[in-house]
């Protein structure tokens, strides 16, 4: 048999990629834009079909809910990555530490990401509740409140679901940065240290320039993830308490789950797309330096 | 080391077990309590009387204590029904991506190839598609050309080709990581390039492949949106379709402690084994590596 080139292996190896490409992207791409042309809603008795052209898009944009939505989901998906990506660091600066039970521990961190999400909001649900909460509990057995209160109110459900979401999601996170660390070499430390470098330094001048690209793919991945966090929505508080975790994704399942109504959420669902690719791009600009070739 | 710096770092390592472990230690301790007893104020940090009930519901075993209620909606026989699927959309779904997304993985951290870059992103964003977007069509499809709405192969075909760009994308660092050297070498002790592929890279890449497989495993197992769409009420129903169901018509809370407790089982034991290999999952920039 005739050796093949580097290209062509390569793209025999990547084909299946490619066909998977078309069917994942191309095809739902093509569908849900077509979905957007049109008023698809399967609610009406008849006339499930009009087309509307780019109507949809501007409709989208004024609805009163799609603002409010846009700043919970920007909200939710901050405090998020800022409080996952400090969380999984931190856990991984700990870990990477000697420790007597070092290997336990680090077994033990993945068990939240192994979790399912829809199971983590379950369970935090039943931290925060105001009847059988373990918050609660706790808070009223050391006196700090008189009796069980209501801790998800409509100003800090964003925040408590973002931690629940952190506690699932940072446990991931670890592990993109372990394996990093390991390599870093302590002669590096040792040499900083003699120089007069303290610990914060250490880590801002050796640490953290060899986890810049582990940094990138957790923040990005992580953004990804959030933005079109769904699961621990629906299992945790369903939108609530009065709409405040009413996210851009979570309005795109019950327009198209729950009112038939499919344009408006593949409408919706384009617009959060394109904000997710935005923020990447951010990421890309901001933290990637591709290092010049070694030999 | 200083002893504050050791105190510290113990401090630390507690906090973390109490962080990891309060949230599942409250689920479970609430799945073996009588719901009266979830209710008492003060809460019950350990239970009084601690029973197996709910799980005996679950798994449709006899019952000691007459509840009524509760038990009507539990369908104990659906229950194990739903683990089976899961596991069997699981397992060969993830061998599947296991087994391409090496090939692709390999060919982006090892070969240089036209508009690698551009593919390379291409990999990314498709992680950007809403799952609502990617659902519908495919809702669509399986009703009403292909009919594979409520069939668990419906649901290994979307987690197929949802998983492989990700596990991909993740082994391509991975890949990218290897030492050439020991590649190059064999090249020029006369491997071709298949056997090259197979003789040296794969044994050198197993922790990277094994740790691929839990990730794809798991990812699966735990998947909820696509398994209610495509699934719910019907004979193809995964857990979380099961699941679905009763959170949305409302269950006890204990029961549905015992219920989640029970679901999350699989992938913590597989996570807890193969944890090890994630930690050797080391990601380097797979463009400049070259």
């Amino acid at each position: 048999m005739k050796a093949l080139s580097d290209d062509q292996f390569a793209y025999l190896l990547i084909l299946p990629l490619i066909i998977i490409s078309l069917a994942m992207i191309v095809y739902p791409l093509a569908f849900s834009f077509w979905l957007t042309l049109n008023d698809v809603n399967f609610g009406r008795p008849s006339n499930v079909y009009i087309f509307t052209g780019f109507e949809q898009w501007v409709k989208v944009l004024y609805d009163p809910q799609f603002l409010s939505s846009f700043l919970i989901t920007i909200r939710f998906a901050f405090i998020a990555v800022v409080v996952s990506l400090l969380l999984s660091l931190g856990i991984a600066l700990l870990l990477n530490e000697p420790l007597k039970g070092r290997g336990l521990l680090r077994a033990l961190v993945i068990v939240p990401w192994a979790i399912p999400e829809y199971a983590v909001g379950v369970l935090w649900k039943y931290l925060y509740d105001a009847d059988i909460g373990l918050f609660n509990g706790i808070l009223y057995v050391f006196h700090i409140i008189p009796g069980y209160t209501t801790l998800m109110l409509e100003s800090n459900a964003v925040e408590l679901v973002a931690i629940a979401y952190s506690w699932h999601m940072a446990s991931l996170g670890v592990f993109f940065f372990l394996p990093g660390l390991s390599f870093i070499s302590q002669e590096e430390y040792r040499a900083a240290r003699i120089d007069g470098a303290g610990s914060f330094r250490r880590f801002w001048h050796i640490t953290l320039p060899h986890l810049r690209y582990p940094l990138l793919v957790w923040l990005v991945f992580l953004t990804m993830e959030s933005v079109r966090a769904l699961d621990i929505i629906l299992t945790m508080t369903g939108g609530g308490p009065n709409l405040a975790t009413n996210t851009l994704s979570f309005i795109g399942y019950k327009q198209t789950f729950q009112l038939l109504n499919l344009s408006p959420g593949a409408t919706l669902s384009y617009y959060l797309m394109f904000l997710t690719i935005a923020l990447a791009m951010v990421y890309f600009y901001v933290l990637y330096r591709p290092k010049k070739k070694a030999d | 080391m200083t002893i504050v710096g050791r105190i510290v770092r113990y401090l630390c390592a507690v906090l973390l077990i109490i962080w990891i472990g309060l949230p599942i230690y409250w689920m479970f301790n609430m799945s073996i309590m009588l719901e009266i007893e979830t209710y008492s104020v003060p809460p019950h940090f350990i239970p009084q009387n601690p029973v197996d009930f709910w799980y005996r519901i679950m798994f449709g075993l006899p019952v000691t204590h007459q509840l009524a209620g509760a038990v009507g909606v539990m369908n104990a026989a659906l229950f194990t029904h739903g683990i089976y699927n899961s596991i069997f959309v699981a397992l060969p779904t993830s061998l599947a991506v296991i087994a391409v997304s090496s090939l692709v993985a390999y060919a982006f951290g090892r070969l240089n190839f036209r508009h690698k870059n551009a593919l390379l992103f291409s990999l990314l964003t498709s992680r950007t598609l809403p799952p609502i977007s990617i659902v519908i069509p495919y809702f669509i499809f399986f009703t009403v050309y292909v009919p594979l709405y409520g069939t668990t192969y419906g649901l290994m075909i979307m987690y197929f080709i949802t998983i492989v760009p990700m596990v991909s994308w993740i082994l391509t660092g991975y890949f990218a990581s290897l030492p050439i050297e020991i590649e190059r070498a064999s090249r020029i002790d006369g491997c071709t390039r298949t056997s090259s592929f197979r003789r040296v890279i794969l044994p050198m890449a197993a922790p990277g492949v094994a740790a691929g497989f839990l990730i794809s495993f798991i990812m699966c197992y735990n998947e909820y949106l696509f398994a209610m769409i495509l699934t719910m009420g019907s004979e193809g129903a995964t857990l979380p379709a099961l699941l679905a169901g009763l959170f949305s018509h409302g269950t006890v809370m204990p029961l549905m402690s015992a219920l989640v407790i029970v679901a999350m089982i699989p992938p913590v034991v597989l996570a807890l084994i193969f944890q090890r290999y994630i930690t050797q999952l080391r990601i380097v920039d797979p463009v400049t590596t070259l």
